[in-house]
């Protein structure tokens, strides 16, 4: 892949990313379910670190013939087939982009209740 | 001044040498055309000249007699064509003022793949096995606007991998379509086109108005020329607007002589504000995209730039543009009409928006239209973002990915598209149709208050009014023609004569004659052109000599002809690989066929050949 389409896709995702939240909010409320419920024995960088992944499942992108963005998971339960270094390195993705934004969502909250 | 008996004379000299000049440069061909011993009513007899640059076509009467006058001599080929018949081609050799005797004897197809070859796309088309109505529906309305489906270039068997493959190109070429619908097309098309014959069971009407047209063809340009629309200027010729080359073609019909004027070049990349959609690749290879086109009072063209957002204007005197730019916020401007006041007023299909361009002030004003719920304004606010973002990166189709006609469901109903727009002639007022709203409206054009109508037939295209304020809209969804009376708001509603109940027809455009107050609609897939009459509300059904012809605007030449583009995208994909200007003399060509004995068939009665699948297994 080009750095052009590298780009592109890039921007698709970014434009389409309220979409992709739409879609992962099942996963995104078990992931605050679980960091709730999890406070008491876990720490709160574990607990970020598997909540973000929770997250994530329900967000990592596929892309289809049109490079429309879709939740690997609804592609999945549609029945189409997504490879699995392509599930695997966008999951990644999402997840290291889902902590840094859970972080930073954190800490604005925190300076607005102090 | 002039007196009386100088004029007189005057007017004898002009008689005198018209005359002597048609006798000079015409041949005159008759004969008949049989089949067997019988005489074969409405064959097309087509002359093409040497180079394949003209076509001239007559059709025979109840006798079967032709009789056909040429401006062009030499070396000819002379073709019968009859729809179930097969094809009979002589070459002649014929001389300056010559007249030469040519029959034809035509055999009927017997083998059925043959026959099936040479039925029109319609006739292909009706053995497509949809699963969902929707998506016929949808395929009817965005895969048939550029071109056929179902020619010979269209329905050529492949494998459902390579359907889907051209789905998704043409839906990089703005065909609208769900997801769903997209897949149930490309499982239809691979299904249906097989490779195997098709059995059609169609109605081929004689009507002896045929027996005094004349059909004449000028062909234009290479095979990836786009004439998308004609108009005829006040020097009666013919000038098309060429969106894929950023040209304005000019045909004088009198000579035959196509002249070719290039639009200025534009700060932009080839595709112009679209550069992000991939574009029929190798058709539009411009950066403006010349659309639609009308003439002022003072003679100069006026021509909506679709991919630039700029109306450009030419004059036919000095053969100079210049050109006004919108904005790249009003995307596609489209179908133009100029008001008797001079004020020109154009559609901007993808921006849900009328543009009024005043030429002595030169400013724009944009007239912002209902936009018909959420989805759709969501496509007014947010389009020309994505299409700017997507212009970063060039043809990769950026927006099919993000746009809600997918991801909300929407398909076609993502967009308002007002089409086609028209002046009405009693009050003034502006009419537009909107194409997949399914709706007309009316501008004022004192205080520019919208009000809108729904109509009874879907895909209202371009529409246009007669002279007594009836606005008359073809029905392209539909198979349609609607008559809506603008004093009491009421529609009136008629099918086209299709040639077999499972077939359709998308009829783009129509005009009504000023002088008959006929209505000319196209048909565009069975190769024919209507003419509607609307004092005894029926239809008279021309065939057009040419298989694959696809047109769109058509336009009254003082002459009496109807004349418009051939248009299908591409143009090789037309019988001949050539786009071109075509015009049809419902009375024959004036000075030509005047003393053909045609004109004795008095007793030219309506003749239905009909064919049935059974009996010629096909």
């Amino acid at each position: 892949m080009d750095l052009q389409s590298l780009l592109m896709y890039a921007a698709i995702t970014v434009l389409m990313a309220p979409l992709l939240v739409v879609y992962g909010l099942p996963f995104i409320a078990g992931a605050r379910g679980f960091s709730y419920f999890a406070q008491l024995w876990l720490s709160e960088r574990s607990r970020l670190l598997i909540a973000s992944a929770i997250a994530a499942l329900g967000i990592a992108p596929s892309y289809d013939v049109y490079k429309s963005p879709v939740p690997i998971y609804a592609r999945l339960l549609d029945g189409a087939e997504v490879s699995g270094p392509f599930m695997l390195a966008s999951f990644l993705v999402t997840w290291i982009v889902v902590m840094a934004l859970a972080r930073r969502i954190g800490h604005v909250l925190a300076k607005r209740n102090a | 001044m002039i007196n009386r008996p100088s004029k007189r004379l005057f007017c004898l000299l002009l008689l005198g040498v018209q005359v002597f000049s048609l006798s000079a440069k015409a041949g005159t061909l008759t004969g008949s055309v049989f089949s067997g011993s019988k005489p074969l009513a409405g064959a097309m007899v087509t002359v093409f000249d040497a180079a394949g640059k003209r076509r001239d076509t007559v059709y025979t009467d109840p006798n079967g007699h032709y009789s056909i006058t040429v401006d062009f001599i030499g070396k000819l080929r002379i073709r019968a064509r009859t729809p179930y018949f097969k094809d009979v081609t002589q070459n002649i050799d014929l001389s300056l003022d010559a007249q030469k005797s040519l029959d034809f004897v035509q055999e009927r197809h017997s083998v059925a793949a043959e026959l099936s070859e040479s039925l029109s796309a319609s006739a292909h088309l009706s053995a497509l096995p949809w699963a969902s109505q929707d998506s016929r529906a949808a395929f009817i309305s965005q895969c048939n606007y550029c071109h056929q489906v179902g020619n010979a270039l269209t329905r050529a068997p492949r494998d459902e991998s390579s359907w889907a493959d051209t789905v998704h190109r043409m839906e990089g070429y703005f065909a609208v379509l769900t997801d769903k619908q997209a897949k149930d097309i490309t499982k239809t098309l691979y299904q249906g086109f097989d490779g195997k014959e098709v059995v059609a069971v169609e109605k081929y009407l004689f009507n002896a108005d045929l027996v005094h047209a004349e059909i004449k063809e000028w062909v234009v340009g290479d095979g990836l020329t786009f004439v998308h629309d004609a108009d005829v200027g006040f020097d009666e010729h013919l000038y098309g607007a060429d969106e894929g080359h950023d040209v304005i073609w000019e045909l004088d019909r009198k000579t035959g002589k196509i002249n070719e004027w290039k639009e200025p070049d534009i700060d932009l990349p080839v595709g112009g504000v679209f550069s992000g959609m991939q574009l029929p690749i190798g058709v539009f290879t411009g950066k403006h995209g010349p659309h639609s086109i009308a003439q002022s009072a003072d003679g100069r063209l006026w021509i909506t730039n679709a991919l630039s957002s700029s109306l450009a204007s030419f004059d036919p005197a000095t053969k100079k543009f210049k050109l006004y730019e919108l904005g790249h916020s009003h995307l596609y401007p489209h179908t133009i009409r100029i008001d008797k006041q001079g004020i020109i007023w154009f559609t901007i299909v993808a921006s849900n928006e009328v543009a009024r361009f005043d030429p002595k002030t030169e400013n724009f004003e944009i007239i912002h239209l209902p936009d018909g719920g959420f989805w759709r304004a969501v496509s007014h606010y947010l389009f020309p973002t994505v299409l700017k973002i997507a212009s970063w990166f060039p043809q990769q189709n950026m927006p099919l990915a993000v746009t809600h006609a997918k991801w909300a469901f929407r398909g076609r109903d993502a967009f308002p598209f007002p089409y086609g727009i028209d002046v009405n002639p009693i009050d003034g007022s502006i009419w537009y149709a909107k194409l997949y709203a399914d709706k007309i409206g009316r501008i004022d054009p004192v205080t520019r208050e919208v009000t809108e109508f729904d109509t009874p037939l879907k895909g209202p295209r371009r529409l246009r009014f007669d002279p007594q304020g009836n606005l008359w809209i073809p029905a392209f969804d539909d198979s349609g023609l609607m008559k809506f009376d603008t004093r009491t708001h009421r529609f009136e509603t008629f099918k086209l004569p299709l040639l077999a109940h499972n077939e359709y027809e998308v009829p783009y455009a129509l005009n009504v004659n000023p002088k008959t107050g006929d209505v000319w609609i196209t048909s565009n897939m069975s190769d024919r052109i209507f003419r509607f009459i609307p004092g005894t509300k029926t239809f008279v059904t021309y065939p057009l000599p040419t298989r694959v012809t696809w047109l769109r605007d058509m336009v009254f030449t003082k002459d009496n002809s109807v004349c418009s583009s051939s248009s299908n995208l591409p143009a090789y994909g037309i019988e001949g690989g050539r786009a071109s200007f075509i015009c049809l003399y419902p009375d024959g060509e004036p000075g030509t066929n005047i003393a053909t004995p045609i004109q004795s068939a008095g007793a030219a009665q309506s003749v239905v050949a009909s064919i049935n699948a059974s009996n010629n297994k096909h």
